[in-house]
């Protein structure tokens, strides 16, 4: 849990390692490595809701004790806030969730033959621990592309 | 009050009204087209609105499908307002009508959308997205991609309508349907922190448009809707 040092906002607004020592997945703020006043995603709390639905043993802000507002930007990007994982078997049920909401946003993409026609981003950062040590990633684009990294990220290393 | 649709009639009265008016359209009977909307929302909204299937397990489902269906009529109502106001070719001339037949368009491809995330029914409703794609692309067309309004908000607390508390506590998903309602945030608390001017909007309603940027930099537009596409069927 050591990593979890340089979530300064978390610890500053009281969370304790104990909390989330059993926990697969925890969604973060999306300024959880600063000390600046937290807020949530805005669709952190959606994606939350469906990894509970899978059975994901994971908390948001909110299970966490924290009260903190969110942050809506009323464009028609997906922001997922910080993930932090520390069981990467739940890599393809997070690629489910995450795919299912980003749906909309890549049939847009799709259908787009014209390149006028907007088309909105994502923004997530998810890092993952496990016994190998920690790998972040800080993703900003199209949805696609989110869905195929996080499908590496599953994939084992090459001495297992 | 009895539902003037009885429950068992429900599937096929939908289809025949989506048959009907699809007939009128292609024939270009817009007063005919107009009237089975009317006749349809007339019939299917007490429906919706008093529960009047009741509400016992097994029933709810339907309400999914009358609201859908509301919600497809009152697509198909946009598109007859769309249609009557691009009658007049020259209507890109016309700055009042630009702004009110690019609101009617994102209005009625919405409605059909939320539709069409439940049903999937694409392949029956592809000359309808032809005639709105069209029409979108006839905008790009004389006015560029544009630029939106896009606010930045900072919600303190928001709740579940389906359960009442706080969104980040419960397991409703927004826009998902529970014993046939559909769930919607509700904003208790909020400050507003700005607005952007963004590429891709949330809401396409929000763009900006040259003729409401004065000389010295002003602009004059909807930043934001807080009407939702279905107000109108609680009412």
């Amino acid at each position: 849990m050591d990593s979890l040092v340089a979530l300064k906002g978390l610890h500053a607004a009281g969370v304790k390692n104990d909390q989330i020592k059993d926990l697969d997945i925890i969604l973060l703020p999306e300024n959880a490595d600063s000390t600046e006043e937290l807020y949530d995603a805005q669709d952190t709390i959606s994606l939350s809701k469906l990894l509970k639905a899978e059975g994901i043993n994971c908390a948001n802000s909110y299970d966490l004790g924290l009260d903190i507002p969110t942050k809506e930007r009323r464009s028609n990007d997906i922001w997922f806030g910080h993930l932090y994982i520390f069981n990467d078997t739940i890599l393809p049920i997070l690629t489910g969730a995450i795919s299912g909401i980003l749906s909309p946003l890549i049939m847009d993409w799709l259908k787009r033959k014209d390149k006028r026609e907007p088309a909105g981003m994502v923004h997530v950062v998810i890092t993952v621990i496990n016994e190998k040590g920690k790998t972040e990633l800080k993703y900003d684009g199209g949805p696609e592309g989110l869905v195929k990294i996080i499908k590496t990220l599953e994939q084992p290393s090459d001495e297992s | 009050m009895n539902p003037k649709v009885p429950l068992e009639d429900l599937e096929s009265y939908c289809d025949i009204f989506f048959r009907a008016w699809w007939k009128y359209f292609n024939e270009e009977d817009y007063e005919a087209c107009d009237r089975k909307i009317e006749e349809f929302i007339t019939h299917l909204k007490p429906i919706y609105c008093n529960r009047l299937y009741g509400n016992e397990e097994g029933i709810l489902d339907n309400y999914i499908f009358v609201y859908l269906f509301l919600m497809l009529a009152k697509a198909f109502e946009g598109i007859m307002c769309l249609v009557a106001m691009t009658k007049d070719k020259n209507w890109p001339q016309d700055e009042k009508k630009v702004e009110s037949i690019w609101q009617a368009l994102w209005d009625a491809k919405e409605r059909l959308d939320v539709f069409d995330s439940h049903y999937a029914e694409r392949e029956t409703f592809a000359p309808i997205y032809r005639l709105l794609k069209k029409l979108e692309l006839n905008f790009y067309d004389h006015f560029g991609k544009g630029v939106y309004f896009s606010p930045v908000i900072i919600v303190k607390r928001a709740n579940c309508s389906i359960c009442k508390r706080n969104i980040k506590a419960c397991e409703h998903l927004p826009n998902n349907f529970y014993g046939g309602v559909r769930c919607k945030e509700i904003v208790e608390d909020m400050k507003f922190l700005g607005v952007d001017l963004v590429p891709s909007p949330h809401d396409m309603r929000c763009r900006v448009w040259p003729w409401n940027v004065t000389e010295d930099y002003k602009i004059q537009g909807r930043f934001m809707n807080l009407t939702q596409l279905d107000a109108w069927i609680e009412k």
